[in-house]
């Protein structure tokens, strides 16, 4: 078994090197295609990302009158915990708002003399309150509006975040359908060149093919070398990929990160981090595409 | 140990190259099957290597019958058959050692048994010296010792020549059946498809007059009669 598999390997790797030339061409395309898939997907995992970050920021803040009862805030509260799309609603008092005030302005010594000749309650309660899926807000805006609480809150801060999410979320969908439908154009090409280079591979071995079968090698042992030298052809585009994606998110790192300063988040981190899965993925892809092709073009012309 | 029972071969586009084909072959033995060009000689050697099957009828060989060989298991049948044809087959960018092992290595040999076999084999056909050239620094006859090397590095039971002398010489011919026929004396059933009548009237062995896919004579020690 052993024996086989190492020459069915030098029979692949002398495939490769007989045709050169023609094993450069089908791997750059192959690389094309890995790379706009692999862009696509990234993309994908940024805007996700993008998305997560700025839905965590988001919230809806009830301001409500400062001459609101405590008692009637906590019940506002306790309505919409009840609500099942609700994920949390954070109480802030009148002292609690002052005393975050206080910390934020702590170096303005001016301001905070200015608040102490005020009264304690210049300040309003508030309840700050955050979803599960940022799709829910509409609902519970509407049910707040609605109920008896709307005329005891002085003002609501449900402003149009939820436009700005869509609108990068629509961009980011249409991104990813474009690249998608240039990944696929890519996969068709490679899959066509792929089974070229195969063909021509077997024509070329057509007199090797043929003693093979007369002397009594298996048919396993005649495909094995075309189906190895696809998966050569997936692995080196494989590997070429990883690394100019590695170099570029290298290099490219500090300003991604900068543009999305106070989000903390970076793309290459997140690479690194998932390495072992985007490795693993994008081996699997190529060496998929390539055997696949592979498979049928040996199929169709190598008649065992 | 060779058994054609009722073999009829018949081709998509309506070509019959066997109509009842009845004989049988023992161990050991030399046969010659002879006929002019288009006879069904040649669809014979093919379907004892199952290159091809037959469309009715039954080929029993060494007890297996082969009628309808899974493709699964072709590999097995053809290591106990040596093939020798006409036009033959070698890789030119090899060497002849290497030619004859190449044969061993796709079959998953050794290197062991490679190093032994191969200058075993080179040795009957008389190559031995020869080794290490190249198939285009050859001529003819010695080329066709080459493929008959490679034909016996299996030690197979039964040897099929078609047309082996086809492209070579009368001398050179005579010295390449006298080969087969050594091969035969060491105990491999040489199955010779031919239209040499010189040949065969030479070795005077058992001969298998075929004409239009038929067998018109069948003698023990025959003569080339078309």
């Amino acid at each position: 078994m052993f024996v086989g598999i190492a020459r069915t390997t030098r029979f692949a790797l002398n495939n490769f090197r007989r045709n050169l030339w023609l094993s450069f061409v089908t791997v750059f395309l192959l690389i094309l295609t890995t790379f706009s898939i692999t862009l696509v997907a990234g993309l994908n995992v940024v805007g996700q990302q993008i998305i997560n970050t700025v839905q965590d920021k988001v919230d809806i803040d009830l301001f409500f009158h400062t001459y609101t009862n405590e008692s009637d805030v906590l019940e506002a509260q306790a309505f919409f915990k009840s609500m099942k799309e609700v994920d949390e609603v954070i109480y802030v008092s009148q002292a609690d708002a002052m005393e975050r005030f206080r910390s934020i302005h702590v170096d303005d010594p001016v301001l905070i003399a200015s608040l102490d000749e005020l009264d304690e309650d210049v300040l309003p309660a508030s309840l700050v309150i955050s979803t599960n899926d940022i799709a829910d807000y509409p609902a519970i805006v509407k049910r707040f509006e609605e109920s008896a609480f709307k005329d005891l809150v002085e003002e609501a801060d449900y402003s149009d975040n939820q436009v700005i999410i869509g609108r990068i979320s629509h961009t980011i969908d249409v991104a990813y359908q474009v690249g998608m439908g240039v990944s696929a154009i890519f996969v068709i090409i490679s899959v066509i060149v792929i089974f070229n280079t195969i063909r021509m591979t077997i024509y070329s071995h057509r007199e090797e093919v043929g003693i093979m079968k007369l002397v009594g090698a298996t048919n396993w042992f005649i495909r094995a070398p075309f189906v190895l030298e696809g998966a050569l052809l997936g692995l080196l585009a494989a590997l070429t990929t990883l690394l100019i994606f590695y170099l570029m998110l290298y290099f490219t790192d500090p300003a991604i990160t900068s543009f999305f300063q106070g989000y903390n988040f970076s793309v290459f981190s997140f690479f690194v981090q998932n390495g072992p899965i985007v490795v693993g993925l994008e081996i699997a892809g190529a060496i998929t595409i390539s055997v696949v092709s592979t498979m049928i073009a040996i199929t169709r012309y190598l008649k065992v | 140990m060779i058994q054609f029972d009722n073999v009829s071969k018949s081709f998509p586009d309506g070509t019959v190259a066997a109509a009842n084909l009845s004989f049988s072959i023992e161990p050991g033995e030399f046969v010659s099957i002879v006929g002019l060009s288009g006879a069904g000689k040649t669809t014979i050697a093919r379907m004892i290597i199952a290159e091809e099957k037959p469309t009715e009828g039954s080929i029993v060989i060494g007890g297996w019958d082969i009628s309808n060989i899974k493709n699964s298991e072709i590999p097995v049948l053809r290591r106990q058959i040596g093939v020798v044809f006409q036009d033959f087959k070698l890789l030119q960018r090899k060497t002849v050692a290497e030619n004859v092992a190449f044969a061993l290595q796709v079959c998953g040999a050794k290197k062991k048994k490679i190093q032994k076999i191969v200058p075993q084999v080179l040795k009957i056909v008389g190559l031995e010296d020869k080794a290490d050239r190249f198939p285009d620094q050859m001529s003819g006859g010695e080329q066709q010792r080459v493929v008959i090397a490679r034909a016996l590095v299996h030690r197979p039971k039964i040897l099929v020549a078609d047309e082996p002398t086809g492209n070579i010489d009368t001398i050179t011919a005579h010295e390449i059946i006298d080969l087969l026929l050594k091969i035969n004396a060491l105990g491999t059933t040489v199955v010779l498809v031919t239209h040499n009548p010189e040949i065969v009237n030479k070795i005077r062995k058992r001969v298998i007059t075929v004409d239009n896919g038929t067998v018109i004579s069948n003698r023990k020690s025959g003569k080339y009669t078309l």
